[in-house]
């Protein structure tokens, strides 16, 4: 059955008094970059790379097109990709559970291209598989 | 004294961004000012407020993707064929600009989005008194672009609980573009349009954005002037042309000549010219 959010005494107010001070104070808030370490904050500066084709590259740069039009805001390759890494460390025990019922995936060398397509559309089916199966992102 | 760069926007559409925008600026031109809109809005509102077909004219998508100059593209009343008000000059836009980001990523994949409208502004700026940007009810590319490259924002609601809702998400970008880049971007104030005078609702809401935009006891943002709700809007639309043009006397067409007023003496006041 739906549930309700609690409306009760809530009057029509749709603009924050919060906001409509933050944009005409004279200064606005300069965001630097730079982490805040002591609030035990993890600098974002660990890089990893992984190697697209040209077309994978354009439905990629596409998708982002299409997903950032769909949202109405910018959304970049990082977003997307700490996004995934979000979700797949939410569906780890999943992922994990349905890799031990999945046998017979060898990872194929770099040089058989068809063997790695293959094998990494069989990652993808498992994954898909666990997310599936898991609780829903809160 | 280079141009006032100003953005019209509201995340919402239909809530007279377009109409205020053309009509504040013919306004100021009958003020013998020097005015250019420029269209930002894939679907050309502006453009085609002029009566001006989209297609016809090079405009924002090639100065944006570097195809053109910006002064080579500009509209005025010297050129034959358009019926533009005196001292206005208009960047047409079409159908095009919603292809702008894909164009300009196959160019360079590294090109930065949002700051593709400031080296065309900073061109234009010494040949005009006022600069303003139409923008569209969405935060693609353009719009993005106008509020890193504005000096002021004028947000256009209606006295529709929608539209006023809407202003948040416009607040909230203005703050990320003083964030993230144009520190110096002022709201210049809300403009309240289509006021329907008879209605409770109409008058709530005017209340509530009067009161809202005057925090701390300061004074309000929203301009005093509004602007009534009146067929004669899109009867002038239809033809192509501004209210000045059809119904020069008039109490709209008056009330945008005041709104005129208001938003130049303001912007004077803030910019301590």
């Amino acid at each position: 059955m739906a549930k309700r959010a609690k409306t009760e005494g809530s009057a029509f107010n749709p603009v924050a008094d919060s906001l409509v001070r933050a944009v005409t104070s004279p200064q606005p808030r300069i965001i630097t970059g730079v982490p805040d370490e002591s609030a035990g904050v993890e600098p974002l500066n660990r890089e990893k790379r992984v190697l697209l084709t040209p077309s994978e590259e354009r439905d990629l740069n596409t998708f982002l097109l299409e997903l950032g039009a769909a949202l109405g805001t910018q959304v970049q390759l990082s977003h997307l990709l700490r996004a995934s890494i979000e979700l797949l460390k939410h569906a780890r025990g999943e992922i994990l559970a349905e890799a031990h019922q999945t046998p017979g995936l060898h990872r194929p060398a770099h040089v058989y291209r068809m063997a790695m397509a293959t094998f990494e559309r069989r990652v993808a089916r498992l994954l898909l598989a666990a997310l599936r199966k898991s609780d829903p992102l809160t | 004294m280079p141009a006032y760069v100003c953005a019209i926007g509201n995340q919402k559409g239909g809530v007279s961004k377009t109409t205020n925008c053309v009509h504040l600026a013919t306004a100021l031109a009958e003020l013998q000012r020097r005015v250019l809109i420029i269209d930002l809005d894939a679907n050309a509102g502006a453009t085609r407020h002029f009566g001006i077909p989209p297609e016809s004219y090079l405009g924002t998508f090639e100065v944006l993707v570097g195809l053109e100059q910006p002064e080579d593209v500009l509209i005025s009343t010297e050129d034959e064929d358009v019926d533009l008000p005196a001292h206005v000059s208009l960047m047409p836009a079409n159908r095009k600009l919603e292809k702008v980001e894909q164009a300009l990523l196959s160019q360079n994949k590294f090109v930065v989005l949002q700051d593709v409208l400031i080296k065309p502004i900073e061109c234009l700026r010494p040949r005009f008194d006022y600069i303003f940007l139409d923008t569209a009810p969405n935060a693609m590319a353009p719009t993005i672009a106008a509020y890193k490259a504005a000096d002021y924002f004028l947000l256009s609601a209606i006295p529709d609980p929608f539209a006023i809702a809407g202003l948040s998400d416009a607040l909230t970008d203005i703050e990320a573009a003083r964030m993230h880049g144009n520190p110096h971007l002022t709201l210049l104030g809300v403009i309240l349009s289509m006021m329907d005078r008879r209605t409770n609702l109409a008058k709530t809401l005017r209340d509530y954005v009067q009161e809202k935009f005057a925090l701390d006891g300061h004074e309000s943002l929203k301009f005093a002037t509004t602007i009534d709700r009146s067929t004669e809007v899109p009867k002038a639309q239809r033809e192509g042309k501004t209210l000045f043009e059809t119904t020069p006397v008039h109490k709209v067409t008056d009330q945008y000549r005041q709104l005129a007023r208001e938003v130049e003496l303001r912007l004077h006041k803030f910019a301590g010219r």
